[in-house]
């Protein structure tokens, strides 16, 4: 039994997402050729222990026997926008821009991040992040002094 | 209730979804790799299974001995579009390079994304990520503060997080999911839990309980028992069943009459299969949680593609698992002795969540 077969049977089960397959349909535009074929993606997220969901909403899954060549001016958004083809001298500028912010970061006045719901929150600073790190460590050696006694 | 059984239907489907699995297996095309990049982190989380701390003696890999690797073993070898690099650690945010990372890859044509606990995530670091190509990023979030800072070790930790969650969700066109490592604490407030992360506009959710590996194996509080378990994939079942948020379990393991109910798929173990890390030092294996000691080569020594295509022996016949309480088992040729990651040095199985479901 081929791929496309075992794939089959297993929609016909009830497992067409199970089967870590994408399913096909026929596009409903005015076009009605065979070129209108279009595989559509399952809304899936992988599953590894620590991994990420995969951009286009797919996992990992066995691909299709015939692979269709790909055409790739940029980088995918997962809802299907194409960002801007990165070039040299794009590189070159969004490095300049992140050294820039970076630098600006340093002396930049720590004014609060909103939350969604309005509320502030101290921004994360170098420094803010060292004062973390310092009640971690006093929270331990706290705690280590409470086991001993 | 459902349990170990698995009807006829489901066997069916299982028993073509392993077909389908082999040809996988045999194919071991790469899809996903890990970077290890550092094992630094700005937590010490009591679960962690990386035993990660804030002062390693292990030095971050230096990113030019990983771009030498993915130009001379990989990318000639892959399509990058086909490959998602995930970076992993420690926490990833501690790396001031990391725009610099997912930019030379993006370049590469890669798609990038990364795990995090959101700690050190401003709204400023995320705007230069996305720029650098981030397309893909997940969260830890263990639950209400009381329940996220006991884990997360930390009283700004279930802030922080929330925080960098919201500026992710407001962020159009990156994919992203949270995820919740389930311990006894929480099992009795799901519900409430789900309804917050709802509330908060969350769309996408991942549930994992503990394996006892890493600093996890010595705290019984993190430790879901045989009721709670079935609780927790009744949970998700009916959540599932809801659709107000999509919500999977983890590539754990076998899940018997709860296969393709809890996750969108059935059970299968990719590391060594289609997924690949290199670790902090250099060590190739296959995902990043697998602590056990089944590296298979090392960067600095060995060829990563020759590797990937010769050995990993171990993840792809797992015939060798068949031991102990596996031996006699009805379900091994579904679930082939669960994840790589439940297995200790001595190839024993730490933990079965087959049998959970009594």
């Amino acid at each position: 039994m081929n791929y496309r077969w075992k794939i089959a049977l297993l929609a016909l089960l009830g497992f067409s997402t199970a089967a870590c397959c994408s399913t096909k349909k026929t596009s409903k535009g005015k076009d009605k050729s065979t070129d209108n074929i279009e595989v559509e993606g399952i809304d899936n997220r992988v599953m590894l222990m620590y991994g990420v969901p995969m951009p286009d909403g797919s996992f990992p899954r066995p691909m299709p026997e015939e692979q269709p060549e790909i055409i790739r001016p940029g980088v995918p958004f997962p809802d299907g926008r194409v960002a801007i083809e990165m070039t040299e001298e794009r590189a070159a500028e969004v490095m300049d821009k992140i050294k820039d912010e970076a630098k600006a970061e340093v002396v930049k006045e720590v004014d609060g991040v909103p939350f969604p719901d309005g509320r502030v929150a101290i921004v994360m600073t170098e420094e803010r992040a060292a004062e973390i790190m310092e009640l971690i460590k006093a929270e331990d050696a706290a705690k280590a002094a409470a086991e001993q006694e | 209730m459902k349990g170990k059984h698995i009807g006829l239907r489901k066997r069916i489907g299982l028993k073509l979804f392993k077909s389908l699995y082999d040809d996988v297996v045999e194919r071991h095309e790469l899809r996903t790799l890990f970077w290890e990049c550092t094992l630094r982190c700005n937590l010490r989380c009591r679960h962690c299974g990386s035993d990660c701390r804030t002062d390693v003696e292990e030095r971050d890999m230096p990113l030019e001995d990983f771009l030498h690797v993915l130009d001379q073993e990989v990318t000639p070898h892959v399509d990058p579009a086909r490959v998602l690099l995930i970076f992993s650690g420690g926490e990833v945010l501690v790396r001031s390079d990391l725009e610099e990372a997912g930019l030379e890859v993006t370049r590469r044509g890669y798609t990038w994304g990364m795990v995090t606990n959101g700690m050190a995530l401003t709204r400023e670091r995320l705007v230069r990520l996305v720029d650098a190509g981030l397309r893909t990023i997940s969260v830890s979030f263990d639950g209400f503060a009381e329940e996220h800072n006991y884990i997360r070790q930390s009283a700004l930790s279930f802030e922080r997080a929330r925080a960098a969650i919201g500026y992710i969700r407001q962020y159009e066109g990156l994919t992203y999911d949270v995820i919740t490592c389930v311990t006894p604490a929480m099992v009795d407030r799901l519900e409430e839990w789900k309804e917050f992360l709802i509330g908060e506009g969350i769309t996408h959710w991942r549930i994992f309980s503990i394996f006892p590996a890493g600093r996890a194996k010595r705290d019984d509080t993190l430790h879901l028992d045989a009721e709670q378990f079935r609780s927790l994939m009744e949970f998700i079942r009916r959540t599932r069943k809801e659709g107000r948020i999509t919500l999977n379990y983890a590539c754990e393991g076998f899940l018997g009459g709860y296969e393709a109910e809890v996750r969108d798929h059935f059970y299968m173990c990719n590391a060594g299969v289609s997924v690949a890390s290199i670790r902090v030092n250099g060590d190739i294996s296959g995902c990043t949680s697998v602590r056990g000691n089944y590296t298979q080569g090392n960067i600095y020594r060995d060829s990563f593609w020759d590797v990937w295509q010769n050995r990993f022996t171990p993840f792809r016949n797992r015939e060798w698992a068949r031991k102990s309480e596996c031996a006699e088992c009805k379900v091994w040729e579904f679930c082939r002795g669960g994840g790589m990651h439940l297995r200790d040095d001595d190839g024993e199985l730490m933990y079965c969540h087959y049998n959970m479901l009594k």
